[in-house]
Protein backbone atom coordinates (compact mmCIF):
# COMPACT_ATOMS: atom_id res chain seq x y z
CA UNK A 1 0.00 0.00 0.00
CA UNK A 2 1.05 3.51 -0.44
CA UNK A 3 1.46 5.39 2.79
CA UNK A 4 1.57 8.77 1.23
CA UNK A 5 -2.02 8.40 0.20
CA UNK A 6 -3.24 7.55 3.65
CA UNK A 7 -4.40 10.04 6.21
CA UNK A 8 -1.95 10.84 8.99
CA UNK A 9 -4.24 9.27 11.53
CA UNK A 10 -4.23 6.03 9.65
CA UNK A 11 -0.50 6.23 9.25
CA UNK A 12 -0.18 6.51 13.01
CA UNK A 13 -2.53 3.58 13.48
CA UNK A 14 -0.51 1.38 11.19
CA UNK A 15 2.69 2.46 12.92
CA UNK A 16 1.20 1.55 16.25
CA UNK A 17 0.18 -1.86 14.97
CA UNK A 18 3.67 -2.44 13.66
CA UNK A 19 5.09 -1.60 17.03
CA UNK A 20 2.74 -3.94 18.82
CA UNK A 21 3.47 -6.71 16.34
CA UNK A 22 7.16 -6.23 16.92
CA UNK A 23 6.68 -6.75 20.61
CA UNK A 24 5.93 -10.40 19.95
CA UNK A 25 9.61 -11.20 19.43
CA UNK A 26 9.54 -9.76 15.94
CA UNK A 27 12.18 -7.10 15.52
CA UNK A 28 11.83 -7.53 11.79
CA UNK A 29 8.49 -5.79 12.04
CA UNK A 30 10.22 -2.99 13.88
CA UNK A 31 12.77 -2.79 11.13
CA UNK A 32 10.07 -2.63 8.48
CA UNK A 33 8.22 -0.04 10.52
CA UNK A 34 11.27 2.13 10.90
CA UNK A 35 12.19 1.95 7.24
CA UNK A 36 8.66 2.54 6.09
CA UNK A 37 7.67 5.35 8.43
CA UNK A 38 10.85 7.36 8.28
CA UNK A 39 9.75 9.01 5.09
CA UNK A 40 6.21 10.05 6.03
CA UNK A 41 7.13 10.97 9.58
CA UNK A 42 10.38 12.82 9.22
CA UNK A 43 10.97 13.70 5.62
CA UNK A 44 7.72 14.72 4.01
CA UNK A 45 6.23 17.90 5.29
CA UNK A 46 2.71 17.00 6.21
CA UNK A 47 0.24 19.85 6.61
CA UNK A 48 -1.34 18.21 9.62
CA UNK A 49 0.84 15.45 10.94
CA UNK A 50 -0.20 13.11 13.65
CA UNK A 51 2.02 13.53 16.71
CA UNK A 52 1.77 9.87 17.56
CA UNK A 53 3.43 8.85 14.33
CA UNK A 54 6.82 10.11 15.39
CA UNK A 55 6.42 8.52 18.77
CA UNK A 56 5.68 5.10 17.34
CA UNK A 57 8.52 5.52 14.91
CA UNK A 58 10.96 6.18 17.71
CA UNK A 59 9.53 3.34 19.74
CA UNK A 60 10.13 0.99 16.85
CA UNK A 61 13.60 2.39 16.41
CA UNK A 62 14.58 1.91 20.00
CA UNK A 63 13.12 -1.58 20.04
CA UNK A 64 15.03 -2.40 16.89
CA UNK A 65 18.36 -1.22 18.26
CA UNK A 66 17.87 -3.01 21.55
CA UNK A 67 16.84 -6.30 20.00
CA UNK A 68 19.64 -6.18 17.44
CA UNK A 69 22.18 -5.77 20.18
CA UNK A 70 20.73 -8.70 22.06
CA UNK A 71 20.62 -10.85 18.93
CA UNK A 72 24.14 -10.09 17.86
CA UNK A 73 25.54 -10.62 21.35
CA UNK A 74 23.80 -13.93 21.75
CA UNK A 75 25.10 -15.13 18.42
CA UNK A 76 28.64 -14.07 19.15
CA UNK A 77 28.52 -15.85 22.48
CA UNK A 78 27.00 -18.97 21.01
CA UNK A 79 29.25 -19.24 17.98
CA UNK A 80 32.46 -18.73 19.86
CA UNK A 81 31.70 -20.68 22.99
CA UNK A 82 29.60 -23.44 21.52
CA UNK A 83 32.07 -26.21 22.09
CA UNK A 84 32.91 -25.19 25.58
CA UNK A 85 29.31 -25.41 26.66
CA UNK A 86 29.40 -29.15 26.56
CA UNK A 87 26.08 -30.83 26.72
CA UNK A 88 24.11 -27.59 26.80
CA UNK A 89 25.81 -26.45 23.65
CA UNK A 90 24.93 -29.64 21.88
CA UNK A 91 21.31 -29.52 22.90
CA UNK A 92 21.04 -25.95 21.71
CA UNK A 93 22.54 -26.56 18.31
CA UNK A 94 20.08 -27.17 15.54
CA UNK A 95 22.52 -27.82 12.75
CA UNK A 96 25.72 -29.71 13.30
CA UNK A 97 28.43 -28.83 10.83
CA UNK A 98 29.69 -31.99 9.25
CA UNK A 99 32.70 -30.52 7.55
CA UNK A 100 33.91 -31.69 4.22
CA UNK A 101 34.25 -35.31 3.44
CA UNK B 1 -8.94 3.14 8.67
CA UNK B 2 -9.93 2.02 5.34
CA UNK B 3 -8.94 -1.50 5.85
CA UNK B 4 -10.28 -3.85 3.43
CA UNK B 5 -11.74 -6.83 5.05
CA UNK B 6 -10.51 -9.81 3.25
CA UNK B 7 -13.87 -10.99 2.28
CA UNK B 8 -15.01 -7.73 1.02
CA UNK B 9 -12.99 -6.76 -1.90
CA UNK B 10 -12.74 -3.15 -2.28
CA UNK B 11 -15.02 -1.47 -4.60
CA UNK B 12 -13.14 0.23 -7.21
CA UNK B 13 -14.05 3.27 -8.94
CA UNK B 14 -15.85 2.48 -12.04
CA UNK B 15 -13.13 3.71 -14.20
CA UNK B 16 -10.88 1.03 -13.30
CA UNK B 17 -11.12 -2.16 -14.63
CA UNK B 18 -8.98 -4.23 -12.81
CA UNK B 19 -9.94 -7.52 -11.83
CA UNK B 20 -6.95 -9.43 -11.99
CA UNK B 21 -7.87 -12.76 -12.31
CA UNK B 22 -6.04 -15.14 -10.42
CA UNK B 23 -6.59 -18.68 -10.39
CA UNK B 24 -6.18 -20.91 -7.53
CA UNK B 25 -3.14 -20.41 -5.65
CA UNK B 26 -0.44 -22.73 -6.48
CA UNK B 27 0.79 -22.46 -3.03
CA UNK B 28 -1.07 -25.03 -1.17
CA UNK B 29 -2.34 -27.62 -3.47
CA UNK B 30 0.34 -27.11 -5.99
CA UNK B 31 -2.21 -25.79 -8.32
CA UNK B 32 -0.75 -23.34 -10.67
CA UNK B 33 -1.50 -19.77 -10.29
CA UNK B 34 -2.57 -18.54 -13.52
CA UNK B 35 -2.61 -14.97 -13.57
CA UNK B 36 -5.02 -13.52 -15.73
CA UNK B 37 -5.62 -9.99 -15.71
CA UNK B 38 -8.60 -8.68 -17.24
CA UNK B 39 -8.76 -5.14 -17.93
CA UNK B 40 -11.46 -3.56 -19.75
CA UNK B 41 -12.46 -0.06 -19.46
CA UNK B 42 -16.05 -1.06 -19.48
CA UNK B 43 -16.74 -2.37 -16.11
CA UNK B 44 -20.38 -2.03 -16.61
CA UNK B 45 -20.64 0.72 -14.14
CA UNK B 46 -22.77 3.70 -14.41
CA UNK B 47 -19.87 5.98 -14.83
CA UNK B 48 -19.13 7.41 -18.16
CA UNK B 49 -16.99 5.10 -20.13
CA UNK B 50 -13.61 6.42 -20.50
CA UNK B 51 -11.36 5.57 -23.20
CA UNK B 52 -8.33 4.42 -21.40
CA UNK B 53 -5.99 4.25 -24.26
CA UNK B 54 -2.78 5.91 -23.37
CA UNK B 55 -2.11 9.01 -25.36
CA UNK B 56 1.38 9.63 -26.50
CA UNK B 57 2.71 12.63 -28.29
CA UNK B 58 5.60 10.88 -29.78
CA UNK B 59 5.98 7.27 -30.85
CA UNK B 60 9.10 7.12 -28.74
CA UNK B 61 6.94 7.55 -25.69
CA UNK B 62 4.81 4.61 -26.64
CA UNK B 63 7.87 2.47 -27.08
CA UNK B 64 9.32 3.58 -23.82
CA UNK B 65 6.09 3.01 -21.98
CA UNK B 66 5.80 -0.47 -23.38
CA UNK B 67 9.39 -1.21 -22.48
CA UNK B 68 8.91 0.02 -18.95
CA UNK B 69 5.87 -2.14 -18.53
CA UNK B 70 7.77 -5.11 -19.78
CA UNK B 71 10.66 -4.42 -17.47
CA UNK B 72 8.43 -4.13 -14.49
CA UNK B 73 7.53 -7.74 -14.99
CA UNK B 74 10.76 -9.12 -16.33
CA UNK B 75 12.72 -7.88 -13.36
CA UNK B 76 10.78 -9.76 -10.67
CA UNK B 77 10.52 -12.85 -12.84
CA UNK B 78 14.27 -12.74 -13.33
CA UNK B 79 14.89 -12.35 -9.63
CA UNK B 80 12.71 -15.34 -8.87
CA UNK B 81 14.43 -17.43 -11.51
CA UNK B 82 17.81 -16.32 -10.26
CA UNK B 83 16.95 -17.37 -6.74
CA UNK B 84 15.74 -20.77 -7.84
CA UNK B 85 18.63 -21.42 -10.18
CA UNK B 86 21.31 -20.48 -7.68
CA UNK B 87 19.60 -22.54 -5.03
CA UNK B 88 19.38 -25.56 -7.31
CA UNK B 89 22.97 -25.30 -8.40
CA UNK B 90 24.57 -24.56 -5.08
CA UNK B 91 22.65 -26.61 -2.56
CA UNK B 92 22.57 -30.15 -3.79
CA UNK B 93 19.97 -31.32 -1.33
CA UNK B 94 17.40 -29.15 -3.05
CA UNK B 95 17.36 -31.55 -5.95
CA UNK B 96 18.30 -34.69 -4.15
CA UNK B 97 15.28 -36.91 -3.88
CA UNK B 98 16.98 -40.13 -2.94
CA UNK B 99 14.40 -40.73 -0.25
CA UNK B 100 11.91 -41.12 -3.04
CA UNK B 101 9.32 -38.88 -1.60
CA UNK B 102 6.84 -37.87 -4.16
CA UNK B 103 3.52 -36.15 -4.26
CA UNK B 104 0.63 -38.49 -3.87
CA UNK B 105 -0.77 -37.36 -7.17
CA UNK B 106 2.24 -38.36 -9.17
CA UNK B 107 1.96 -42.05 -8.50
CA UNK B 108 4.34 -43.14 -11.22
CA UNK B 109 7.87 -42.64 -10.11
CA UNK B 110 9.76 -43.26 -13.31
CA UNK B 111 12.00 -45.95 -12.03
CA UNK B 112 11.89 -47.85 -15.27
CA UNK B 113 14.68 -47.74 -17.78
CA UNK B 114 12.63 -48.08 -20.94
CA UNK B 115 12.26 -44.52 -22.23
CA UNK B 116 8.90 -45.21 -23.80
CA UNK B 117 7.39 -46.43 -20.56
CA UNK B 118 9.09 -43.61 -18.74
CA UNK B 119 7.53 -41.06 -21.00
CA UNK B 120 4.19 -42.76 -20.64
CA UNK B 121 4.45 -42.55 -16.88
CA UNK B 122 5.42 -38.90 -17.08
CA UNK B 123 2.42 -38.24 -19.27
CA UNK B 124 0.13 -40.04 -16.89
CA UNK B 125 1.49 -38.04 -13.97
CA UNK B 126 1.02 -34.83 -15.88
CA UNK B 127 -2.55 -35.64 -16.75
CA UNK B 128 -3.36 -36.46 -13.15
CA UNK B 129 -1.84 -33.19 -12.05
CA UNK B 130 -3.73 -31.19 -14.63
CA UNK B 131 -6.92 -32.88 -13.48
CA UNK B 132 -6.14 -31.92 -9.90
CA UNK B 133 -5.50 -28.36 -10.96
CA UNK B 134 -8.73 -28.28 -12.87
CA UNK B 135 -10.69 -29.53 -9.90
CA UNK B 136 -9.05 -26.96 -7.66
CA UNK B 137 -9.78 -24.19 -10.10
CA UNK B 138 -13.39 -25.18 -10.39
CA UNK B 139 -13.63 -25.28 -6.63
CA UNK B 140 -12.15 -21.82 -6.46
CA UNK B 141 -14.55 -20.50 -9.07
CA UNK B 142 -17.50 -21.98 -7.23
CA UNK B 143 -16.40 -20.52 -3.95
CA UNK B 144 -15.91 -17.19 -5.57
CA UNK B 145 -19.21 -17.36 -7.36
CA UNK B 146 -21.12 -18.06 -4.20
CA UNK B 147 -19.25 -15.34 -2.39
CA UNK B 148 -17.62 -17.56 0.19
CA UNK B 149 -14.98 -14.97 0.71
CA UNK B 150 -14.17 -16.15 4.17
CA UNK B 151 -13.29 -19.63 3.00
CA UNK B 152 -11.27 -18.25 0.15
CA UNK B 153 -9.37 -15.89 2.32
CA UNK B 154 -8.76 -18.63 4.86
CA UNK B 155 -7.44 -20.86 2.11
CA UNK B 156 -5.03 -18.19 0.91
CA UNK B 157 -3.91 -17.49 4.40
CA UNK B 158 -3.31 -21.16 5.10
CA UNK B 159 -1.35 -21.53 1.90
CA UNK B 160 0.94 -18.62 2.61
CA UNK B 161 1.29 -19.78 6.19
CA UNK B 162 2.42 -23.23 5.15
CA UNK B 163 4.83 -21.89 2.59
CA UNK B 164 6.34 -19.20 4.69
CA UNK B 165 6.78 -21.29 7.76
CA UNK B 166 7.10 -24.97 7.04
CA UNK B 167 8.62 -25.01 3.62
CA UNK B 168 11.01 -22.22 4.34
CA UNK B 169 11.99 -24.01 7.56
CA UNK B 170 13.11 -27.06 5.67
CA UNK B 171 14.94 -25.07 3.09
CA UNK B 172 16.60 -22.87 5.65
CA UNK B 173 17.78 -25.97 7.48
CA UNK B 174 19.14 -27.45 4.26
CA UNK B 175 20.89 -24.22 3.50
CA UNK B 176 22.61 -24.15 6.86
CA UNK B 177 23.57 -27.78 6.58
CA UNK B 178 25.08 -27.16 3.19
CA UNK B 179 27.25 -24.33 4.39
CA UNK B 180 28.18 -25.94 7.71
CA UNK B 181 26.78 -23.16 9.79
CA UNK B 182 26.11 -24.21 13.37
CA UNK B 183 22.89 -22.49 14.24
CA UNK B 184 21.29 -22.72 17.59
CA UNK B 185 17.66 -23.50 17.99
CA UNK B 186 16.75 -20.08 19.33
CA UNK B 187 18.23 -18.20 16.42
CA UNK B 188 16.73 -20.57 13.91
CA UNK B 189 13.21 -20.37 15.21
CA UNK B 190 13.55 -16.70 15.88
CA UNK B 191 14.54 -16.03 12.28
CA UNK B 192 11.83 -18.29 10.99
CA UNK B 193 9.19 -16.69 13.17
CA UNK B 194 10.19 -13.22 12.06
CA UNK B 195 10.38 -14.15 8.42
CA UNK B 196 7.05 -15.91 8.44
CA UNK B 197 5.06 -13.36 10.37
CA UNK B 198 6.41 -10.43 8.44
CA UNK B 199 5.62 -12.33 5.27
CA UNK B 200 2.04 -12.87 6.26
CA UNK B 201 1.70 -9.22 7.22
CA UNK B 202 3.33 -8.14 3.98
CA UNK B 203 1.21 -10.29 1.73
CA UNK B 204 -2.14 -10.17 3.44
CA UNK B 205 -2.08 -6.95 5.34
CA UNK B 206 -0.39 -3.63 4.91
CA UNK B 207 3.25 -3.32 4.12
CA UNK B 208 5.47 -1.40 1.79
CA UNK B 209 4.94 -2.51 -1.77
CA UNK B 210 8.52 -3.59 -2.26
CA UNK B 211 8.30 -5.85 0.75
CA UNK B 212 5.13 -7.45 -0.52
CA UNK B 213 6.68 -7.99 -3.91
CA UNK B 214 9.78 -9.46 -2.31
CA UNK B 215 7.77 -11.90 -0.26
CA UNK B 216 5.68 -12.94 -3.23
CA UNK B 217 8.84 -13.61 -5.20
CA UNK B 218 10.29 -15.56 -2.29
CA UNK B 219 7.22 -17.70 -1.83
CA UNK B 220 7.10 -18.41 -5.56
CA UNK B 221 10.74 -19.45 -5.43
CA UNK B 222 10.05 -21.75 -2.48
CA UNK B 223 7.14 -23.43 -4.22
CA UNK B 224 9.23 -23.87 -7.36
CA UNK B 225 11.94 -25.52 -5.32
CA UNK B 226 9.42 -27.88 -3.83
CA UNK B 227 8.25 -28.86 -7.27
CA UNK B 228 11.76 -29.28 -8.57
CA UNK B 229 12.65 -31.53 -5.70
CA UNK B 230 9.63 -33.75 -5.49
CA UNK B 231 8.64 -34.25 -9.09
CA UNK B 232 10.16 -37.09 -11.08
CA UNK B 233 12.49 -35.72 -13.75
CA UNK B 234 10.61 -36.33 -16.97
CA UNK B 235 7.28 -35.63 -15.31
CA UNK B 236 8.33 -32.07 -14.60
CA UNK B 237 8.87 -31.30 -18.25
CA UNK B 238 5.66 -32.92 -19.37
CA UNK B 239 3.80 -31.11 -16.62
CA UNK B 240 5.12 -27.78 -17.81
CA UNK B 241 3.77 -28.40 -21.26
CA UNK B 242 0.51 -29.82 -19.98
CA UNK B 243 -0.08 -26.90 -17.65
CA UNK B 244 0.59 -24.36 -20.35
CA UNK B 245 -1.94 -26.06 -22.59
CA UNK B 246 -4.37 -26.07 -19.69
CA UNK B 247 -3.69 -22.41 -19.10
CA UNK B 248 -4.37 -21.62 -22.70
CA UNK B 249 -7.64 -23.48 -22.68
CA UNK B 250 -8.79 -22.31 -19.28
CA UNK B 251 -8.31 -18.69 -20.04
CA UNK B 252 -9.38 -18.42 -23.62
CA UNK B 253 -12.12 -21.00 -23.90
CA UNK B 254 -15.58 -19.70 -23.07
CA UNK B 255 -16.24 -22.44 -20.55
CA UNK B 256 -12.76 -22.24 -19.12
CA UNK B 257 -12.84 -21.78 -15.35
CA UNK B 258 -10.40 -18.94 -15.40
CA UNK B 259 -12.38 -17.09 -17.94
CA UNK B 260 -15.50 -17.51 -15.83
CA UNK B 261 -13.56 -16.20 -12.87
CA UNK B 262 -12.50 -13.15 -14.79
CA UNK B 263 -16.01 -12.48 -15.94
CA UNK B 264 -17.48 -12.80 -12.49
CA UNK B 265 -14.87 -10.48 -11.10
CA UNK B 266 -15.50 -8.05 -13.85
CA UNK B 267 -19.23 -8.10 -13.25
CA UNK B 268 -18.74 -7.47 -9.62
CA UNK B 269 -16.15 -4.87 -10.29
CA UNK B 270 -13.83 -6.42 -7.82
CA UNK B 271 -10.23 -7.16 -7.53
CA UNK B 272 -9.25 -10.71 -7.23
CA UNK B 273 -7.15 -11.97 -4.40
CA UNK B 274 -4.40 -9.44 -4.08
CA UNK B 275 -2.42 -12.07 -2.29
CA UNK B 276 -2.04 -14.14 -5.40
CA UNK B 277 -0.83 -11.67 -7.87
CA UNK B 278 2.31 -9.75 -8.14
CA UNK B 279 1.62 -6.10 -8.77
CA UNK B 280 4.35 -3.87 -9.87
CA UNK B 281 2.79 -0.85 -8.35
CA UNK B 282 -0.07 -0.33 -6.06
CA UNK B 283 -1.51 2.79 -4.71
CA UNK B 284 -3.87 2.86 -1.84
CA UNK B 285 -6.38 5.45 -2.38
CA UNK B 286 -8.80 6.74 0.11
CA UNK B 287 -11.50 8.08 -1.94
CA UNK B 288 -15.03 7.87 -2.93
CA UNK B 289 -16.22 4.65 -4.28
CA UNK B 290 -19.37 6.37 -5.23
CA UNK B 291 -19.85 5.95 -8.86
CA UNK B 292 -21.42 9.27 -9.38
CA UNK B 293 -18.21 10.98 -8.67
CA UNK B 294 -16.03 9.32 -11.12
CA UNK B 295 -13.32 11.09 -12.74
CA UNK B 296 -13.82 12.99 -15.81
CA UNK B 297 -11.63 12.97 -18.80
CA UNK B 298 -9.60 15.78 -17.53
CA UNK B 299 -6.66 13.72 -16.56
CA UNK B 300 -5.53 11.63 -19.41
CA UNK B 301 -2.18 11.13 -17.86
CA UNK B 302 -3.61 8.91 -15.22
CA UNK B 303 -5.21 6.66 -17.66
CA UNK B 304 -2.02 5.38 -19.05
CA UNK B 305 -2.39 2.18 -17.22
CA UNK B 306 -5.20 0.98 -19.22
CA UNK B 307 -3.39 -1.57 -21.10
CA UNK B 308 -4.65 -4.97 -21.31
CA UNK B 309 -2.75 -7.56 -19.63
CA UNK B 310 -2.58 -11.04 -19.45
CA UNK B 311 -1.85 -11.90 -16.14
CA UNK B 312 -1.01 -8.47 -16.33
CA UNK B 313 -3.49 -6.07 -15.24
CA UNK B 314 -3.08 -2.50 -15.35
CA UNK B 315 -5.83 -0.83 -13.73
CA UNK B 316 -5.94 2.58 -14.92
CA UNK B 317 -7.64 4.48 -12.34
CA UNK B 318 -7.81 8.05 -12.09
CA UNK B 319 -6.33 8.41 -8.80
CA UNK B 320 -6.77 11.36 -6.75
CA UNK B 321 -8.87 12.81 -9.39
CA UNK B 322 -11.70 10.96 -7.80
CA UNK B 323 -11.10 12.22 -4.38
CA UNK B 324 -10.09 15.62 -5.42
CA UNK B 325 -12.95 16.28 -7.64
CA UNK B 326 -15.48 15.38 -5.08
CA UNK B 327 -13.81 17.63 -2.66
CA UNK B 328 -11.84 16.85 0.43
CA UNK B 329 -14.89 16.96 2.63
CA UNK B 330 -16.40 14.03 0.95
CA UNK B 331 -13.31 12.04 1.24
CA UNK B 332 -13.38 12.55 4.92
CA UNK B 333 -16.93 11.44 5.18
CA UNK B 334 -16.28 7.97 4.06
CA UNK B 335 -12.93 7.12 5.45
CA UNK B 336 -13.77 3.50 5.38
CA UNK B 337 -14.08 3.35 1.66
CA UNK B 338 -10.75 2.66 0.28
CA UNK B 339 -9.99 2.00 -3.24
CA UNK B 340 -7.20 0.00 -4.53
CA UNK B 341 -5.60 1.63 -7.37
CA UNK B 342 -3.29 -0.56 -9.17
CA UNK B 343 -1.04 0.64 -11.80
CA UNK B 344 1.49 -1.15 -13.68
CA UNK B 345 1.35 -4.67 -14.86
CA UNK B 346 0.48 -7.56 -12.66
CA UNK B 347 1.43 -11.13 -13.09
CA UNK B 348 0.05 -14.13 -11.33
CA UNK B 349 2.23 -16.08 -9.01
CA UNK B 350 1.64 -19.29 -10.89
CA UNK B 351 3.56 -17.91 -13.80
CA UNK B 352 6.46 -17.04 -11.57
CA UNK B 353 6.41 -20.55 -10.22
CA UNK B 354 6.36 -22.31 -13.56
CA UNK B 355 8.99 -20.11 -15.14
CA UNK B 356 11.25 -20.79 -12.20
CA UNK B 357 10.55 -24.50 -12.36
CA UNK B 358 11.56 -24.47 -15.99
CA UNK B 359 14.78 -22.68 -15.37
CA UNK B 360 15.58 -24.68 -12.26
CA UNK B 361 15.08 -27.94 -14.10
CA UNK B 362 17.13 -26.62 -17.00
CA UNK B 363 19.93 -25.81 -14.62
CA UNK B 364 19.76 -29.14 -12.86
CA UNK B 365 19.22 -31.46 -15.78
CA UNK B 366 22.03 -29.99 -17.78
CA UNK B 367 24.29 -30.11 -14.74
CA UNK B 368 24.72 -26.40 -14.60
CA UNK B 369 25.54 -25.80 -18.22
CA UNK B 370 25.45 -22.07 -18.65
CA UNK B 371 24.54 -22.17 -22.31
CA UNK B 372 21.37 -24.03 -21.56
CA UNK B 373 20.42 -21.82 -18.66
CA UNK B 374 20.99 -18.68 -20.64
CA UNK B 375 19.08 -19.98 -23.64
CA UNK B 376 16.08 -20.90 -21.50
CA UNK B 377 16.18 -17.59 -19.65
CA UNK B 378 16.20 -15.60 -22.85
CA UNK B 379 13.46 -17.74 -24.27
CA UNK B 380 11.27 -17.06 -21.26
CA UNK B 381 11.91 -13.33 -21.43
CA UNK B 382 11.15 -13.22 -25.12
CA UNK B 383 7.98 -15.20 -24.48
CA UNK B 384 6.93 -12.78 -21.78
CA UNK B 385 7.48 -9.81 -24.03
CA UNK B 386 5.55 -11.49 -26.81
CA UNK B 387 2.71 -12.14 -24.39
CA UNK B 388 2.74 -8.50 -23.36
CA UNK B 389 2.56 -7.56 -26.99
CA UNK B 390 -0.47 -9.76 -27.51
CA UNK B 391 -1.96 -8.28 -24.44
CA UNK B 392 -1.73 -4.79 -25.78
CA UNK B 393 -3.25 -5.88 -29.04
CA UNK B 394 -6.05 -8.01 -27.69
CA UNK B 395 -6.80 -6.04 -24.51
CA UNK B 396 -8.13 -9.03 -22.71
CA UNK B 397 -7.09 -11.52 -20.16
CA UNK B 398 -4.47 -13.74 -21.60
CA UNK B 399 -2.51 -16.68 -20.29
CA UNK B 400 1.10 -15.88 -19.65
CA UNK B 401 2.34 -19.43 -19.64
CA UNK B 402 2.02 -20.94 -23.08
CA UNK B 403 4.34 -18.86 -25.20
CA UNK B 404 7.14 -18.64 -22.70
CA UNK B 405 6.99 -22.26 -21.67
CA UNK B 406 6.96 -23.43 -25.26
CA UNK B 407 9.97 -21.33 -26.11
CA UNK B 408 11.66 -22.38 -22.92
CA UNK B 409 11.14 -26.08 -23.44
CA UNK B 410 12.16 -25.93 -27.09
CA UNK B 411 15.28 -24.03 -26.22
CA UNK B 412 16.13 -26.30 -23.34
CA UNK B 413 16.12 -29.41 -25.45
CA UNK B 414 17.72 -27.60 -28.34
CA UNK B 415 20.46 -26.15 -26.21
CA UNK B 416 21.11 -29.28 -24.24
CA UNK B 417 21.31 -31.68 -27.10
CA UNK B 418 22.34 -29.55 -30.03
CA UNK B 419 23.71 -26.14 -29.21
CA UNK B 420 25.83 -26.99 -26.22
CA UNK B 421 27.67 -29.95 -27.68
CA UNK B 422 28.16 -27.93 -30.84
CA UNK B 423 29.71 -25.08 -28.91
CA UNK B 424 31.83 -27.47 -26.92
CA UNK B 425 33.22 -29.07 -30.04
CA UNK B 426 33.86 -25.66 -31.55
CA UNK B 427 35.67 -24.63 -28.43
CA UNK B 428 37.78 -27.73 -28.37
CA UNK B 429 38.83 -27.26 -31.93
CA UNK B 430 39.30 -23.53 -31.47
CA UNK B 431 36.90 -22.59 -34.17
CA UNK B 432 35.31 -19.24 -33.51
CA UNK B 433 32.14 -18.32 -35.24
Amino acid sequence: MDLSKAQPKEQAKIAKKYFIAGCFCMPLMWLVGVLWFIKPALITKDPSPDPMLKRWLFACGIGLVASSIVFVCWNIIFQSLRESFGVTGESLTAVFPRGRF
Amino acid sequence: MAESSPHDPMQETPDTCDTDNITPTGQDDNTPLLSVADRTPSSGSSSPEKNFQPTFDHPYQALRFGAEMGLKLILPVSICMLLVTTAVLSVTSFTDNSNNEYFFYTPFHEKVSNPGIRFGEALANALILVAVVLVMTILLVLLYKFRCYKILYGWMLLATFVILFFISFFYLLDLFKMYDVPIDIFTLFFMLWNFGCTGIAAIHWKAPLKLQQAYLILSSALVSLIFIKYLPPWTAWVILIAISIYDLVAVLCPIGPLRILVNIARERDEQLFPALIYSSTMIWMIGMADRGHTVSDSEPSDSEDDMGTVDIATNGQNRNADGKQTGPAETQENPSLGVFETRGPQLGLGDFIFYSILLGKAAHDSSGDFNTILACYLAICVGLCATLLFLVIVQRALPALPISITFGVVFFFGARFVISPFLNVLGQNQVFI
